[in-house]
């Protein structure tokens, strides 16, 4: 038996190192987050004519999201209902229907089973179409981001991102929306899917040391940060963390982060024309936050960096694996030229070439691999920086630990963690005072 | 295509000795000579990742490829600088990139003193203790004279077998 309560210590805000090893552990992670939580499968931008479909992974499942004849979007398991083969083996494109290449069962855009080769000669009547559909999952989109959901009871997408929100529309709803720009690239990590996920939502620190050599030859404002020469002035920062696990790091004015020269300057010119349109949009606060650096997670595996421009999904494939699905984001009004010019950057920093993401798997991969040994896997994770330090506040409704070096994410994020673990359902979830995460994680 | 036009027998030896060359410079981890010697100012170092589609949608709109490497000069220089650099930890130890090159075909190219290079490449990459990555992918590759006469890498295209990188990254010279 497991002890999850024992799994992570909310007010010393530290982890034990069997989350990143354990089958066990892992076995209810699938069942009590990956079956519960939302989880990224598409966006707007990727399927904007009716017919067309995009495969997506949630936890280990594969699903295909398919945009409706009537412009909506319906999400199902990659499956054919027959004898469990996979329906769709291309990973987009436009479709009439979705054909099962084992017996030729066939599916309309909406799930329906519409075809069965031979029914009547050799079914003769036994087989019921009616309930041998693609089997359908809960699709909701913010703000064209469309995540999957294959438990009922969960909250909608809306509330599930909570005060989150606050945040998410600094760069999703600032100047007319955000697109992801597709197709992803695909990659092996052979680590735990949460050392990315907790690395991306709260992990400042490492900046400076693990891309100490990308920094130094990079340009752009992240670089001053190189082999930690300096550190960061107070008020240059903070770190935020939500009820439901979602969190981020906010660098202020870091925007153009590491595109130097003329593409530093047309970030940098964009940002400054926008920020007062976005601080009456959305108030004094938000419109600071406007042309910052995020680091990011919406929990539990779906991770971005604004500024670097990268959006990620960390699809497990047993404990010590992941499949990293890696996107770039932009502001759908930026012109041509700067959104290429981002674009590119997020694939020389973060892409299956990407200068960082180098220096950042080889650190996910032995924090996951050196728990093959006994000794080494009863240890404690520590992620105590700036413990004590945290307040709720106020305008957004999340904590914010007032540094824009610390760890206060982390702590959130596995207090969200062990809460899923132990819960065993929403009801369980979302029966309670609303502000009781906030006790919790306080101390108080 | 356009008819391929054959090259003789010692052009193609010369090109066939710098590719190996190239490859012996990448493997010594020796980037400054490689870049200085043999690489084009006017570079495009690109590696592609296909998304796979089915063969008969037209109908589809969205892009089917994205970049893994998409380099000109001053950032495949930037490359090679951090590779220079003594806080790069990840090739501290050293890693070693091994490459495997055959199937090669050389043809003029569009103009006096280029030449298209088709070849196969078979990557084995060591690094740290336990880790040993194999990447399978072909070369469509310009070489031109500079004015001194040597052979220089105008263009090349590496386009990457697997859709899904078992080799966790890309990150070493193609």
């Amino acid at each position: 038996m497991i002890d999850v309560a024992s799994l992570v210590d909310v007010k010393n805000g530290t982890q034990a190192k069997s989350i990143f090893w354990d089958e066990q552990i892992y076995q209810l992670e699938l069942e009590r987050i990956f079956d519960r939580c939302w989880l990224f499968i598409t966006h707007d931008s990727l399927i904007p004519n009716p017919g067309d479909f995009t495969t997506a992974i949630m936890g280990e499942d594969e699903v295909i999201v398919v945009r409706q004849m009537n412009g909506g979007v319906k999400a199902f398991l990659n499956v054919c209902a027959h004898r469990g083969t996979r329906v769709c083996s291309a990973e987009a494109g436009n479709t009439r229907a979705f054909v099962c290449t084992y017996h030729g069962w066939a599916y309309g855009l909406d799930g329906t089973l519409q075809g069965v080769p031979f029914e009547n000669e050799f079914y003769k009547g036994v087989l019921d179409k009616s309930t041998h559909g693609l089997t359908e999952i809960r699709a909701e989109n913010y703000m064209g981001f469309w995540y999957g959901n294959f438990d009922q009871q969960a909250p909608s997408l809306y509330d599930y991102l909570g005060e989150f929100r606050f945040y998410l529309d600094v760069w999703m709803d600032s100047t007319g929306g955000a697109e992801l720009v597709g197709p992803p690239s695909r990659s092996l990590l052979k680590c735990n899917w949460k050392t990315p996920a907790e690395n991306f939502v709260g992990d400042a620190y490492h900046v400076g040391w693990t891309h100490a050599a990308s920094l130094s030859v990079l340009g752009g404002e992240l670089s001053a940060m190189s082999g930690n020469k300096m550190v960061p002035p107070a008020g240059a920062g903070v770190q935020i963390t939500t009820r439901f696990g979602h969190g981020l790091g906010i660098l202020t004015d870091a925007g153009p982060a590491l595109l130097g020269g003329k593409a530093g300057d047309m970030a940098r010119k964009w940002y400054g024309e926008n920020r007062k349109k976005v601080t009456e949009k959305m108030g004094k606060t938000r419109g600071g936050y406007y042309g910052s650096h995020f680091n990011s997670t919406v929990f539990p595996n779906n991770s971005y960096l604004w500024g670097t421009n990268t959006f990620k999904v960390w699809a497990p494939r047993g404990p010590h694996h992941i499949e990293v699905f890696t996107w770039g984001i932009v502001e759908k009004n930026m012109p041509d030229e700067l959104k290429e010019a981002i674009l590119d950057m997020a694939t020389r920093t973060f892409g299956t070439a990407g200068m960082l993401e180098g220096d950042d798997a080889d650190n996910m991969e032995s924090m996951t691999h050196l728990n093959r040994g006994r000794q080494i896997r009863k240890g404690r994770l520590n992620a105590q920086m700036g413990l004590g330090g945290d307040k709720v506040d106020q305008e957004s409704g999340a904590i914010i630990g007032p540094s824009s070096v610390g760890e206060t994410s982390y702590r959130g994020y596995y207090r969200a963690y062990r809460e899923y673990l132990m819960a065993k359902d929403w009801d369980e979830l979302l029966n309670k005072d609303p502000d009781a995460w906030k006790r919790e994680f306080l101390g108080r | 295509m356009d008819a391929l036009k054959s090259v003789t027998h010692d052009i193609y030896h010369e090109i066939e000795q710098t590719i190996y060359r190239e490859a012996r410079l990448i493997c010594e981890e020796n980037l400054r000579e490689w870049i200085d010697t043999l690489i084009d100012k006017d570079i495009l170092y690109q590696a592609v990742n296909r998304q796979l589609r089915f063969r008969k949608d037209n109908r589809y709109t969205g892009k089917d490829s994205t970049y893994s490497l998409n380099e000109n000069y001053y950032y495949l220089e930037m490359r090679v600088k951090q590779s220079e650099s003594p806080m790069q930890w990840t090739a501290d130890p050293r890693e070693i990139v091994r490459h495997f090159i055959n199937n090669m075909e050389v043809y003029e190219g569009e103009k006096p003193g280029e030449y298209r290079v088709f070849t196969n490449c078979l990557v084995v990459r060591n690094r740290r203790i336990y880790e040993e990555m194999t990447y399978s992918y072909s070369r469509k590759d310009i070489w031109r004279r500079d004015a001194n006469g040597q052979l220089r890498l105008l263009h090349r295209l590496c386009d990457i077998d697997e859709r899904f990188v078992t080799g966790k990254n890309l990150n070493f010279m193609l």
